[in-house]
C-alpha cells in the first residue's frame, strides 16, 4: 500500500462525515507523509507504521461524531455517536440486542401513552362540546328497529334453517322464513293482531281485525316495521324471539328464549348503550357471575335447535353494532344504563389520566435511559485513547 | 498492564513535549518513538482529542518548500492539566514504589507521607 492507497482507504472510512472534517484529516496525514519523506523514510515504511487506515477512520469517525453531539445534543447526534462507537467493536454486540428491545419497548410505551392521552383529551373535548353547544350529537341510534320492512315467507319444503338463523334485526329490510311449525304473531299499532304460520302450502294468515293481510305473488308478506308494535317469532322447537317496539323512535326490548328456557333480554333506549341481561332457570348461581361470563354463556347455554347460539350471538352483536359498538358484548353490558355522554366522559377521563401517568413515568424512564446512554458513550469515547499496539 | 499504563500517560507525554516548545505531528511522534512503542497513525486521533479538550490549539506555519505545516501549542488549560497529571503521576509512582519496596523518590513530593 502506498500513500495514495492509504489516503483513499482513510477517505473511504470517513465517508458521511462533514467534508471539511474529512479534508482536514486527509491534509494532516498528507503532511505526515511529507515530513516522513523529508526524514528519508519510504512510503511503504510509513504506511506500515501508521497502521490500518480503516481502523483509524473508525476512531476518527467516533471522535467527530462525539464532538458533533457535544455541540448539538439531539437524539440524532447521540444516535450517530452510538453507531460510530458500535463500529469500533468495543461494545459487546450481544449487549446491543436487549438494549434495542428495551428501546423499542420504550418507544411503544410512548406511542401508547400519548395515544391514550390524545384520545382521552379528544373524548373530553367532544363531551364538553356536547355539553356546551349540543354538538356533536351524542346518542345511540336504533333507527333500524322501525325503519325498513319486514318480510315473512314460507320456508321451502325440507328447509332446516332454524328461525334464529334468519333473524337479524339490524337489517333494515329483513326477511324471516317460517318452516312448518314456525309461527309469528304481529301486534299492529292500531291494535290488530295477525298471526302467520309456516306450512307446506305457503303462509297461513290469521287476522283478528278488519285488515286483510295478503301474501303477494311470491307468497310473501311484507310490511313496514313502523306499523308494528311488537312481533313474536316462535320456532318449531319452542324457542322464540320477541321484539317490542316503544313509541319513541329507536326504543325496543328484545327477548330471545331458547327451547331449553334460557333467555336473554336486550333493552334499547335512545342515547344509551343496550342494556342486556340473561335469565337461566337452571343456572341461577351462574347468573350472579359478572357480565364477563356473558360471552361464554352465549356460546353455550343459549344454544338450542330453535335459536342457535350463532343466531343469538349475531342478534346481540347486531344490537351492539347498531349502538356504535363492536362485537364485544361484555363491554356493552359494562356500560349498562349509562348515557353515551357519561360513557364518553368517563372513558375520556380514564384514558387521559392513564395517559398522563404513562407520560410522566416514561419521561422519568427516558431521562434515566438518556443519562445511561450518555455515560456509556462517554466511557466508550474515553477508551478511544490511542492504543499502543503496532 | 503496560498498555493500560501507557494509554493514560501518552496524553501527559504529548503535553510535556509541547510544554517545551510548539511542535508538529511528525516531530511529536519522533520524540515519543525514541522511547516508546506507539502506533504512529493514532497521533492524529490523539491530537484531535487533546484539541477537543482545549488543552492544545493549532496554527499553520508557511513553509518555503510546499504546503504549510500544522503546529500544536499548549493552551493555559493544557498547562494546568499537565501540572495535575504530573502530580498524579508522581503520587502514583511513589505509591507503587513504596509497595515494591523502592526508596521514595527524591523529596519533591510533599503530599506523600510515609506512614512509618
Amino acid at each position: 500500500m502506498n500513500e495514495k492507497a492509504f489516503l483513499s482507504a482513510l477517505e473511504q472510512g470517513l465517508r458521511g462525515l462533514p467534508s471539511e472534517e474529512v479534508r482536514e484529516i486527509l491534509v494532516d496525514y498528507q503532511e505526515y507523509f511529507r515530513d516522513a519523506a523529508e526524514a528519508g523514510r519510504s512510503e511503504d515504511e510509513v504506511v506500515a507504521s501508521l497502521g490500518d487506515p480503516a481502523k483509524l477512520a473508525k476512531e476518527l469517525r467516533a471522535q467527530v461524531r462525539y464532538r458533533q453531539w457535544e455541540e448539538n445534543k439531539s437524539f440524532r447526534s447521540l444516535f450517530r455517536v452510538m453507531v460510530a462507537v458500535a463500529g469500533l467493536g468495543l461494545v459487546n454486540f450481544l449487549l446491543a440486542i436487549p438494549f434495542m428491545v428495551y428501546l423499542s419497548l420504550l418507544t411503544a410505551g410512548w406511542v401508547t401513552a400519548v395515544t391514550f392521552f390524545g384520545i382521552g383529551l379528544f373524548l373530553l373535548c367532544i363531551g364538553a362540546a356536547h355539553g356546551l353547544t349540543g354538538w356533536p350529537e351524542l346518542g345511540v341510534n336504533h333507527r333500524w328497529i322501525q325503519e325498513g320492512t319486514i318480510t315473512f315467507s314460507a320456508a321451502e319444503d325440507g328447509q332446516e334453517t332454524s328461525l334464529g338463523d334468519d333473524f337479524d334485526p339490524s337489517e333494515e329490510d329483513m326477511t324471516v322464513s317460517l318452516r312448518k311449525g314456525d309461527s309469528v304473531i304481529l301486534h299492529y299499532r292500531n291494535g290488530e293482531v295477525v298471526s302467520l304460520t309456516g306450512g307446506e302450502n305457503g303462509l297461513k294468515i290469521d287476522s283478528s281485525g278488519p285488515t286483510t293481510l295478503k301474501a303477494d305473488a311470491d307468497k310473501e308478506v311484507t310490511l313496514p316495521k313502523k306499523q308494528i308494535k311488537s312481533y313474536l317469532l316462535k320456532g318449531e322447537e319452542g324457542g322464540s324471539i320477541e321484539m317490542t317496539l316503544g313509541d319513541a323512535s329507536g326504543d325496543a326490548d328484545i327477548a330471545v328464549t331458547s327451547n331449553k328456557g334460557d333467555r336473554f333480554d336486550a333493552k334499547l333506549k335512545h342515547g344509551e348503550w343496550p342494556e342486556m341481561s340473561l335469565v337461566q332457570p337452571e343456572h341461577q348461581a351462574q347468573r350472579a357471575a359478572a357480565s364477563d361470563a356473558f360471552a361464554a354463556v352465549l356460546g353455550e347455554q343459549v344454544a338450542s335447535k330453535a335459536i342457535s347460539s350463532d343466531a343469538a350471538q349475531r342478534i346481540l352483536e347486531a344490537t351492539g353494532n347498531a349502538a356504535g359498538h363492536e362485537r364485544n358484548m361484555v363491554i356493552v353490558s359494562g356500560f349498562k344504563g349509562l348515557s353515551l355522554l357519561k360513557v364518553v366522559l368517563l372513558t375520556g377521563v380514564g384514558l387521559l389520566l392513564s395517559g398522563l401517568v404513562g407520560v410522566v413515568f416514561l419521561l422519568w424512564l427516558t431521562r434515566w435511559t438518556w443519562r445511561g446512554i450518555v455515560a456509556l458513550v462517554k466511557a466508550q469515547i474515553a477508551l478511544l485513547s490511542p492504543r499502543n499496539e503496532t | 498492564m503496560k498498555t493500560q499504563l501507557k494509554k493514560g500517560t501518552l496524553d501527559m507525554c504529548v503535553l510535556a513535549i509541547l510544554a517545551h516548545a510548539d511542535s508538529y505531528a511528525y516531530e511529536i511522534v519522533s520524540t515519543l518513538a525514541a522511547t516508546m512503542d506507539i502506533s504512529e497513525g493514532t497521533i492524529y486521533p490523539l491530537m484531535r482529542r487533546l484539541q477537543n479538550e482545549a488543552w492544545v490549539k493549532t496554527y499553520l506555519v508557511e513553509s518555503s518548500s510546499g504546503p504549510s505545516r500544522k503546529y500544536y501549542q499548549l493552551t493555559d488549560a493544557g498547562r494546568s492539566e499537565l501540572t495535575t497529571m504530573r502530580r498524579e503521576w508522581r503520587e502514583f509512582v511513589a505509591e507503587v514504589g513504596s509497595v515494591l519496596g523502592d526508596p521514595p523518590a527524591a523529596g519533591k513530593d510533599n503530599t506523600q507521607e510515609p506512614s512509618k
